[in-house]
């Protein structure tokens, strides 16, 4: 049997837990949650803005630049990966295209 | 025996102590395993085994979005140490995540390339003709997919566990983007990944209180060693997820979500649409009915959509992880499922 403090604890939680979950339904947290997502993003690119500024009339690299040499070298993988991946596939149609020829022969 | 109230006290310092210092993390996914294939993030494992009874093999598909090793927790709580004790020849498919360069990963990406060509390794491997396919939570989405799509690949049946099909059902987030409140791009990072901590959050809101509880459950439970390494171990895996291809995302908002496509029955994918009534081998659908992530309302339809004569249900009165871990899980999912691959599998001499 659940001791007291736990029963107590479970009178409470549970009309608690049914008030929350009809609240993260409602419109109006699924409009704050909205305003929270573009409000941080903006909030970041701001700030990111600002510092990429300060950091180039240092000379120095910001994140957006990293962030551009890590996406361009991540389009790099894909390609190498996908050329990677036809060249043996490429070998095997040559090889099973000349077998037959090499047979008449 | 229950141990006395003085012990549980001694028990439950000694564990908080434990706790506190990180000494009782413990050690997932340890079924001794081969890697057979890979390629960019798709990983296929073949568990080793003394005893395989039945045949086809099994492959599971794991999810895009959590960490397979849910699917071998622990020891004691292994749907795939389970499968492999019980003669089964089981194989993973699950996802290492995701890099820039994967971020334009599509659905098809998974459908019609990685899945199909795993399965060829996997019945190379396995010198098979056919095979038994399970998909669990999003992975149970690509098989349907694959199962559809591929009716060239040799699928002699099809499990899936905890997966979504009504997407009406799935939440806060998934209403967000149904209702256009969200665009798929309003959660993507620069990399065009959905970065794991924004799964995280929207999982975090499917049951608010949750948190509160299950801190709640472990300090009463403090005492039980049992109880906490399992405790523990669900714990990290459940705020463990892995970025979320931004290609893949969009589709599945898209097609999956606001066009309901897995409920009508058709999703349109490549230069073709893929008809789950296709589906004619056997299969089971099996769901929980307290699982907050996919609610069993979203996983239900299923049932009724495939076009398979031989179609069963497994209900589960657990959560999302009641396949894998606690009591419903050893004294009914386990067995169940095991229970079901028997029945459509044969001895294998």
């Amino acid at each position: 049997m659940a001791s007291f403090w736990r029963q107590a604890f479970d009178a409470v939680e549970r009309p608690a837990a049914a008030a929350a979950d009809s609240w993260v339904q409602s419109e109006t947290f699924m409009d704050l949650a909205v305003f929270s997502v573009r409000a941080r993003r903006r909030l970041l690119r701001e700030v990111q803005n600002a510092s990429e500024l300060w950091l180039h009339a240092w000379g120095l690299p910001s994140h957006g630049d990293v962030l551009r040499l890590r996406n361009e070298l991540g389009s790099l993988a894909r390609e190498v990966r996908e050329l990677g991946e036809r060249v043996p596939r490429g070998e095997a149609r040559v090889r099973a295209r000349q077998a037959p020829e090499r047979a008449a022969a | 025996m229950a141990p006395g109230l003085l012990e549980r006290q001694f028990l439950r310092a000694r564990n908080g102590v434990a706790y506190l210092t990180g000494s009782n993390k413990p050690v997932m996914a340890q079924s001794p395993r081969d890697l057979i294939w890979r390629r960019a993030t798709g990983r296929l494992w073949r568990y080793r085994s003394d005893a395989r009874r039945y045949g086809p093999p099994v492959l599971i598909v794991h999810s895009l979005v959590s960490k397979s090793y849910v699917l071998d927790l622990l020891p004691d709580t292994s749907l795939i140490r389970h499968l492999v004790e019980e003669g089964f020849d089981v194989f993973l498919l699950d996802w290492a995540s995701p890099a820039p360069a994967d971020a334009q990963n599509t659905l098809e990406t998974y459908v019609d390339e990685y899945i199909p060509e795993a399965i060829g390794a996997l019945l190379e491997e396995a010198r098979a003709d056919e095979l038994t396919l399970v998909g669990y939570c999003f992975g149970g989405v690509l098989t349907l997919l694959v199962s559809a799509g591929r009716p060239d690949l040799p699928i002699r049946n099809l499990m899936v566990m905890a997966t979504p099909c009504d997407y009406r059902h799935m939440g806060m987030m998934s209403n967000m983007f149904r209702e256009r409140r969200l665009d798929p791009d309003d959660v993507m990072d620069e990399t065009g990944l959905v970065p794991a901590e924004s799964l995280d959050e929207g999982f975090q809101t499917l049951k608010p209180t949750d948190a509160v509880v299950q801190r709640l459950n472990f300090l009463e439970n403090l005492w039980n060693e049992e109880f906490v390494e399992s405790f523990l171990a669900i714990a990290h895996w459940a705020r463990d997820q892995v970025p979320f291809p931004g290609g893949a995302f969009r589709q599945t908002v898209d097609l999956l979500i606001r066009q309901n496509a897995l409920l009508e029955g058709v999703v349109p994918l490549g230069r073709r649409d893929v008809r789950l009534s296709e589906i004619t081998c056997p299969f089971l659908n099996a769901f929980a009915e307290q699982d907050t992530i996919t609610p069993a309302a979203a996983s239900e339809p299923l049932t009724r959509l495939l076009g398979s004569q031989d179609i069963q249900e497994l209900r589960l009165t657990s959560g999302h992880i009641g396949f894998v871990a606690g009591r419903q899980a050893a004294k009914v999912a386990r067995p169940q499922i095991a229970a079901w691959l028997r029945g459509h599998s044969e001895e294998i001499s």
